[in-house]
């Protein structure tokens, strides 16, 4: 009697280690699994956060470019000086490096801009008008900047996805 | 300065004023430019009327001081006359708005050497569109 029930104990424990034994392996899985998961993800957001800061860098730059361009052609209007050179430099950041980096209000300022100073040559505007597009536009970008380092920062803290 | 510098820089600023894009400051000032003491008639494209009801071509626009505007427009060699409601509202410190039905354009107004003149502007708010202007002349 005490033989049958040592050998129920003796298959119980064999039973108990295999079952221990195949709960740890897929514990250690799960584990393992979950741990690469976290670190995929925080690796998809650093590359998200290192994308969105070249685009900001990138963005600033460029809006440096046309807060320049503008100055210069407000600058020359006002004067009375010859803006063609710095007009076309504004057009070709208005068909070029803007397209990548604005967004909707600054396209609409851009387009407004570029509608006053042909305006302007059409006696349909005053450099008085053109300087205060220039101004809209100019704080558009700056509101713009503004919004894209809060989505980095807020990408940063882990707020958006 | 001499007398003729002078007389050049005069005539210079008379020439530059001459065409300049005529000042509304007001809303008030703007409804003036727009229908005058009591209506005026701005022509996109004047209408050459003969033998009583017809007519050639042409589209013209009367404002009316108390808010109504007739659109007579020269369909198949007749006049259609259409009339809705217009109205004008700042949109910010540069562009006025120009309702009329349900049509809404941004309104400018010139007065220049070939008298005064009027320009709705559908702007685009895209690079890839265009923006388009209508300029009418006024009938006086």
């Amino acid at each position: 009697m005490n033989e049958t029930r040592f050998k129920v104990f003796e298959l119980a424990m064999k039973l108990a280690t295999v079952l221990l034994t195949l709960a740890g392996i897929l514990w250690g899985v799960w584990t393992f699994t979950q741990s690469q998961q976290q670190q995929t993800e925080m690796l998809a957001r650093s590359s998200l956060i290192e994308f969105e800061r070249q685009l900001w860098t990138r963005q600033i730059e460029t809006y440096a470019q046309i807060a320049e361009s503008v100055g210069k052609i407000v600058a020359r209007l006002e004067t009375g000086a010859d803006a063609d050179a710095a007009i076309q430099d504004f057009l070709t950041l208005y068909w070029g490096a803007m397209v990548l980096v604005e967004d909707a209000t600054v396209e609409s300022e851009m387009i407004a801009f570029n509608q006053e100073l042909l305006d302007q040559r059409g006696a349909w505007s005053t450099s008085d008008r053109v300087k205060r597009r220039a101004l809209n536009l100019l704080e558009a970008c700056r509101t713009s900047s503004r919004a894209a380092w809060q989505r980095i920062q807020a990408l940063a803290e882990g707020k958006a996805a | 300065m001499p007398p003729i510098a002078c007389f050049v820089a005069v005539l210079w600023l008379a020439a530059l004023l001459a065409g300049s894009a005529k000042s509304e400051d007001t809303l008030d000032e703007a409804h003036t430019l727009l229908t005058g003491s009591d209506k005026r008639t701005w022509i996109e494209l004047r209408i050459e009327k003969f033998m009583g009801q017809g007519c050639i071509g042409g589209s013209e626009w009367t404002f009316f001081i108390d808010g109504r505007v007739r659109h007579d427009k020269c369909l198949e060699g007749h006049l259609k006359s259409t009339w809705t409601d217009w109205s004008m509202t700042d949109l910010n410190s540069l562009d006025r708005e120009l309702r009329v039905g349900e049509d809404a354009f941004i309104v400018l107004f010139q007065d220049g050497s070939d008298g005064l003149k009027m320009r709705l502007r559908q702007q685009s708010s895209s690079k890839a569109e265009a923006t388009v202007d209508i300029v009418l002349s006024s009938d006086e």
